[in-house]
């Protein structure tokens, strides 16, 4: 069976590495972008199951990055992570329509996963 | 880290069996040596009565006979008065008939010197020759000899004492004399003796014949206790049985000839001094002569077969334990062969290389069972140290994000203990007073503000007070005194910090009038 393909987004290579190292642990094929940009050549040259970003990028924010992805590929489940600045209420009520869900940066890596799992289905 | 071999597991398991198996080995051994000691014992005792008994039976035997025939021939001649070429050939015809007898010599004194007739007959040193000796003549004159006088003067039948027949058989020999009687008138005399001569070595060979055992011996002794057979020719004749006691310092040899005199028969084990060997001897008295027998062996001797199995025992066992003991190490360093690559995992963890490889389970043991639970264990330990990581950045990213929002507010900011000191200030409080962290962490806020009576009811407000009721306070007139030592206007806004009802501390905040704000450039 092919290994589920998820792409990450995030500007801080921190994140970008824990992200790598926990989801290819766990047995699936990651790339991780740094920028919406290198994000959406990814996303037309190698299309992901699974997209976890950031709504911070240093070139734009997530909000435009997520009007781009939904009309360059469509239907793509999105896993928002939310740090300090975003209300969580806000962007679920902002947002709720063109992303599959949201988790806290703050919240463990385990529940992160878990809902990765939700999301593709295994 | 390589284990020292001798400190390994699998040569630990297998020394432990080997010194059970060996301990083990050793007591079942030594009982069984116990046990069959005790029946070769048994054995040995039943098969030395019988050779005792055998030795003795043919000694009564061989000495009965030469008594019986020595009578009949004293008998014989008791009315007759025979020449001296009939005694020679009397003699001859007992010498022949009897091999067991080495001389015999018959001797007649009726009355008148000239009447004394005798006649000696020995074998000769060559095969089926004799020698003949005229008793009466006058270098040998019988009457005068011991032999005679023995039996003549008392009347009785009588064996000597074992002696070297001088003159005689020249041999170690015993020698019986049977009294000759002659009826005269109402009365009965004696005329003369009849003596045969029965040679030691003789006796020797006969009780040798009885082939007991390798180092059995026999050794026999008369009424007096003088030796009269011995494995050692030196001791016969020499020595008696005590005299032979106390010089080889064996009491037993004495208590046993006591027995004998006692008429008794038994068996008694001792140690002999000079060798050092444990011997094992029956004593018996003979029927006739007075004699004793004691028929001894070596114990050792019996005991031959049983060291030989042990020996062979101890060899086979020896390599069955020590094929055991390889066996044992083949297996367990089978079994325990993951335990090394989990001891360099473990080494590797405990440095932090949390992707180190470790072996896989391939077995359902309990070695298997520890590969898993350690695959387990270092799958859980790097989720964890994952997961640390991730919450140390997330962290760090919140700490910074409140900084950089606490930063921005243009208002100046006082994070307060408990007590009212002052923990924290924002950039505002430097840029507006002047002071820096190091002036102002630690101090009182009362120390740098003043708050004014309450515009509504002029009563005065007190921090500590809204503090302890955890409550809020908006908008109250303050004023502030800068580093610079001026007092700024401003307006008070107070927060209890509160964590799950417990107060924590507070945050003031100052709001500096416009009309005191520095001049903007």
């Amino acid at each position: 069976m092919s290994q589920k393909h998820i792409l990450t987004v995030d500007d801080e290579a921190e994140v970008r590495a824990l992200l790598l190292e926990v989801l290819k642990g766990a047995g699936y094929r990651v790339t991780a972008a740094a920028c919406a940009s290198e994000a959406l050549a990814v996303v037309k040259s190698d299309r992901p199951d699974l997209i976890i970003t950031d709504l911070q990028m240093d070139e734009t924010d997530g909000f435009d990055f997520l009007d781009s992805l939904n009309s360059v590929a469509p239907g793509i489940p999105v896993i928002l992570l939310t740090g300090v600045l975003f209300d969580p209420e806000m962007i679920g009520q902002t947002l709720g329509g063109r992303i599959s869900s949201y988790i806290e940066k703050t919240a463990p890596l385990e529940r992160i996963l878990r809902e990765v799992r939700r999301q593709l289905g295994n | 880290m390589r284990v020292a071999f001798f400190k390994s597991l699998p040569v630990r398991l297998a020394g432990l069996i080997l010194a059970l198996g060996g301990i083990c080995l050793l007591v079942l051994t030594e009982l069984n040596r116990r046990a069959v000691e005790r029946i070769l014992f048994e054995q040995s005792e039943v098969q030395a009565m019988l050779a005792t008994n055998a030795v003795v039976e043919g000694l009564d035997g061989v000495i009965g006979a030469v008594e019986r025939l020595t009578r009949l021939v004293a008998r014989d001649i008791e009315e007759r008065a025979p020449g001296r070429a009939e005694l020679e050939r009397l003699s001859r015809v007992v010498l022949l008939d009897q091999p067991q007898i080495f001389g015999f010599a018959v001797a007649l004194d009726p009355g008148p010197p000239a009447d004394r007739v005798g006649a000696a007959v020995y074998r000769s040193q060559v095969a089926s020759r004799f020698v003949a000796f005229d008793l009466a003549a006058p270098e040998r004159a019988f009457w005068e000899r011991d032999w005679y006088r023995e039996a003549a003067d008392k009347g009785l039948s009588a064996w000597s004492e074992p002696f070297f027949d001088r003159d005689g058989s020249e041999r170690n020999v015993i020698r019986l004399s049977v009294p000759v009687w002659r009826r005269e008138g109402d009365k009965r005399r004696v005329v003369g003796a009849v003596s045969a001569i029965v040679e030691l070595d003789w006796l020797q060979r006969l009780a040798n014949s009885n082939e007991f055992s390798e180092t059995s011996f026999t050794i026999v002794f008369s009424r007096t206790g003088r030796i009269v057979i011995h494995p050692r020719d030196s001791y016969v004749i020499t020595e008696t049985i005590d005299t032979l006691a106390e010089k080889t310092n064996t009491p037993a040899l004495a208590e046993m000839r006591q027995m004998v005199v006692a008429r008794k028969q038994g068996s008694m084990r001792y140690e002999e001094p000079l060798s050092g060997r444990r011997v094992h001897a029956n004593y018996k008295p003979a029927r006739t002569a007075g004699w004793g027998v004691i028929f001894g062996h070596d114990e050792a001797e019996f005991l031959r077969p049983q060291n030989e199995f042990r020996r062979l025992s101890a060899l086979y066992l020896g390599a069955a334990l020590l094929l055991l003991a390889g066996i044992v190490i083949g297996v367990t360093r089978r079994a325990l062969r993951p335990l090394g690559p989990l001891a360099v995992a473990t080494d590797e963890i405990a440095r932090g290389n949390l992707d180190c490889d470790v072996p896989e389970p391939r077995r359902v043991d309990e070695v298997g069972r520890l590969a898993s639970a350690f695959r387990a264990m270092r799958d859980a330990l790097k989720a964890q140290h994952l997961e640390r990581r991730w919450a140390g950045q997330a962290l760090e990213h919140q700490l910074k994000y409140n900084q950089l929002i606490i930063d921005s507010i243009g208002e100046l900011v006082f994070v307060l203990t408990k007590s009212l000191s002052v923990t924290r200030i924002n950039p505002a409080v430097t840029r507006f007073a002047g002071y820096t962290p190091a002036d102002v962490v630690r101090a009182p806020i009362l120390r740098l503000i003043s708050l004014a009576p309450s515009a509504t009811d002029g009563v005065e407000v007190s921090l500590a007070e809204a503090l302890r009721d955890a409550r809020s306070l908006h908008d109250v007139a303050t004023g502030l005194r800068t580093k610079s030592g001026a007092v700024l206007r401003a307006r008070l806004s107070f927060a209890p910090l509160t964590d799950e009802n417990r107060i924590v501390g507070a945050v003031v905040t100052l709001r500096i009038d416009e009309a005191d704000l520095p001049p903007r450039a």
